[in-house]
């Protein structure tokens, strides 16, 4: 099990640096948490900026999870003092093929991202109840 | 004899002031919430980036040209299941003081959260507003 999400987050595709996400501006890596359990794995993204409507997730045929957002609070103005760049979000994750890519579940509220990805029922432990 | 400080003492001091220029250039900082300030004709405003807290689990207070924003983000997993096998997103208990370049009117600051953002109006008191002066 554990050596499993080793090489998980070995595969892991990260994108660091700015990427152009379709021409509205550059797009910047969001931090992320990620948990596992036995059922499930959960993703946590901080997208602070973006509307619920305008997140897009993704998972191609090589099990890439992709997440893209349009952040919609972009200041005109230039800051006086500067900690953060504004920008769109993009980032991707590799997932292992227990995972079942049609049953992700998304929640969006305060700028935060949860997914849950449930494992495939037969990638899940069988729980055995001890009879008497 | 006057001699001139260690100079390696020197070189540190270098380091120290190109690190905190990289760190407010850069996007991602030591500091949570990271903020961006802007001196409007009107008004300062101060972005606080802050996603995940509702307005209930923010404080925010003015005092002597001082803006304080504190709180506790919490991230609400069941540790009891799951395991962290990756964690970027800062967690517990914050506090960040900006210094308000300007003179302001307390009584008129307003605060917005949305999305994860808090902004922070500071209408500048009457003195702080730019002056147009007309030529007679």
């Amino acid at each position: 099990m554990s050596k499993d999400i080793v090489k998980k987050e070995q595969q892991e595709v990260v994108h660091s640096g700015a990427e152009n996400l379709n021409d509205e501006g550059t797009a910047y890596s969001p931090n992320a948490d990620v948990y596992l359990s036995e059922e499930d794995a959960l993703f946590v993204f901080d997208l602070p900026g973006v509307e619920k409507g305008d997140v897009n997730i993704q998972v191609d045929e090589e099990n890439t999870l992709t997440i893209r957002a349009k952040n919609s609070h972009l200041s005109p103005d230039v800051p006086s003092m500067k900690e953060y760049t504004e920008g769109n979000y993009y980032r991707a994750f590799k997932l292992g093929t227990e995972f079942d890519k049609n049953k992700i579940e998304a929640v969006m509220e305060n700028g935060v991202l949860r997914l849950t990805v449930p494992k495939k029922e037969e990638a899940k432990p069988h729980k055995i109840e001890i009879n008497a | 004899m006057f001699m001139y400080g260690n100079p390696l003492a020197e070189l540190e001091r270098m380091q120290r002031e190109m690190d905190s220029l990289f760190t407010h250039l850069g996007r991602k900082t030591h500091r949570f919430p990271p903020v961006n300030l802007y001196d409007k004709e009107e008004d300062i405003i101060a972005e606080f980036i802050i996603p995940g807290l509702t307005k209930e689990e923010i404080f925010i207070s003015v005092e002597n040209g001082t803006l304080q924003v504190k709180g506790e983000r919490k991230n609400g997993i069941d540790t009891e299941k799951y395991e962290q096998i990756r964690e970027e997103r800062n967690a517990g208990t914050f506090s960040r003081t900006v210094e308000i370049p300007v003179a302001i009117d307390v009584n008129k600051v307003g605060a917005e959260l949305k999305n994860g953002i808090l902004t922070i109006t500071m209408p500048k008191a009457e003195e702080a507003k730019p002056k147009q002066i007309s030529i007679n």
